[in-house]
């Protein structure tokens, strides 16, 4: 924590006014140094597109974690950059430049993807409750109601035939059903990343250095949202589902206004809400998770948890 | 069984490298850096020059397939997740296959998917083309 803030202080002096200056390529943490110092290698020949996920940085990696290395880094062209903004007033700063992983913030944006993952989070905790009789499960109509032959009726042997009304239904729906089903991890992973994508080349990615505010008040959280033109509904995602005290009480008072922890971060959330706010940890997390999810084979993929991660 | 009941513990140093090595990989590891490798394989080196490239498997494996169909009668070769300007990739490569075939080739171009597909087998052709270019 203090090395990020101690980066991100002498950036915030190097880039104190409000001008983009696009001349000026900080990095801001380790992490994303590590792009820099894969690129920088000599003999290194750069490709548009990276075969293995990048290096997670050690000093924010949990000491489990192994970290990935990779065959080509991804180029200076490829790399996105995004700029860290503040919370701390309604007046907007760029405290810095972010640098975004391709695979991840920059992934062709497949649409069967996204609504793979819509569809998937929809269905799979449907419950569909419909039900109805057979003949052997309707009341009654266990004895032949008249004799086979003479009375010039049809032939009947039960008054709960499917023929007859109130009968049993012959091809209803049966019982209680599920439409539980489990999307592939690739499928999952790529609709994240899509997604991401989607959010970020459509500036509905804004990310912030955290998400302290000033005041609890929700009008002063509403003004910062609207001064800077942030969509009417705004999802704030942070590392842990610990968050500030203040925004909490802020936004719950905001129905439009949610917050999430990084575990938490779906397709579903991420289109229902018009503007993602994230913080630099959240944006470190979520890389990191992505990228090591893109190395993990479908076949080895049995569970989503961190303890699975940790070989 | 109160606290200072339970029997001393003592710490153990255990070698358990013999288990770990046996126990299965969640991701896919870096291949070994040497400067040939038996099976033929190569690492993607980028090329940076080309406008286009190609993103390798999980595997680290190119991602040109073979695919059969009605019953073994079509074979497509169909080269996946290409990066950049595809119809370049499309033309340049398929200007190859034709002059090394000496015939024509029928081809398609899926923008939304990212692949590029060829009527015929040229696997290996396709392979060796990108190789040479550090695809």
């Amino acid at each position: 924590m203090t090395t990020k803030l101690h980066l991100l202080l002498r950036s915030a002096s190097f880039v104190q006014q409000n001008l983009c200056q696009p001349a000026s390529r900080k990095c801001l943490h380790r992490a994303t140094q590590m792009v820099r110092l894969c690129s920088t290698q000599a003999g290194k020949v750069h490709d548009t597109a990276p075969a293995v996920p990048v290096a997670a940085a050690e000093s924010y990696a949990p000491a489990l974690l192994r970290p990935l290395t990779e065959t080509v880094a991804p180029s200076a062209a490829a790399v996105r950059q995004v700029w860290v903004e503040n919370m701390d007033s309604a007046d907007e700063r760029k405290l810095g430049l972010l640098e975004l992983h391709p695979e991840v913030f920059a992934a062709f944006p497949k649409l069967h993807l996204i609504h793979d993952n819509v569809r998937w989070q929809r269905m799979y905790r449907q419950v569909d409750y419909a039900a109805t009789k057979t003949r052997a499960e309707v009341r009654g109509g266990g004895r032949k109601p008249h004799p086979q032959k003479g009375g010039g009726r049809a032939r009947a042997g039960s008054i709960r035939s499917p023929l007859w009304k109130g009968g049993g239904v012959s091809h209803g729906p049966r019982g209680p059903k599920t439409h539980f089903y489990m999307l592939s991890h690739s499928a999952r992973v790529g609709g994240l990343c899509a997604t991401l994508s989607v959010k970020l080349a459509q500036n509905d990615l804004h990310v912030v250095r955290d998400l302290e505010l000033p005041s609890a008040d929700p009008g002063r959280l509403q003004e910062l949202v609207e001064r800077r033109y942030w969509g009417p509904s705004v999802l704030f995602v942070d590392d842990t589902d610990e968050m500030p005290e203040n925004l909490v009480r802020a936004a719950d008072q905001v129905p439009h206004y949610s917050l999430l922890p990084v575990y938490g971060l779906n397709v579903f959330t991420m289109l229902k809400h018009d503007t993602l706010v994230l913080t630099v940890a959240a944006v470190e997390r979520v890389q990191e998770r992505l990228l090591r999810a893109l190395s993990i084979h479908n076949s080895m993929a049995v569970k989503h948890t961190d303890a699975s991660l940790l070989r | 069984m109160l606290v200072e009941e339970l029997p001393a513990v003592e710490p153990v140093d255990v070698d358990w490298s013999h288990v770990e090595r046996l126990l299965p990989r969640r991701t896919v590891p870096t291949p070994t850096d040497k400067v040939a490798y038996p099976s033929g394989w190569t690492p993607q080196r980028g090329n940076p020059s080309l406008p286009y490239s190609v993103r390798r498997s999980v595997n680290h494996m190119l991602p040109v397939y073979l695919r059969i169909m009605e019953d073994g009668v079509k074979r497509l070769t169909v080269v996946r997740n290409v990066r950049g300007d595809i119809w370049k990739l499309h033309d340049e490569l398929k200007r190859h296959l034709e002059e090394a075939n000496s015939r024509y080739i029928a081809s398609r171009v899926n923008e939304v998917s990212l692949y590029v597909q060829f009527k015929g087998e040229y696997v290996q052709q396709v392979k060796d083309w990108l190789r040479e270019r550090g695809l």
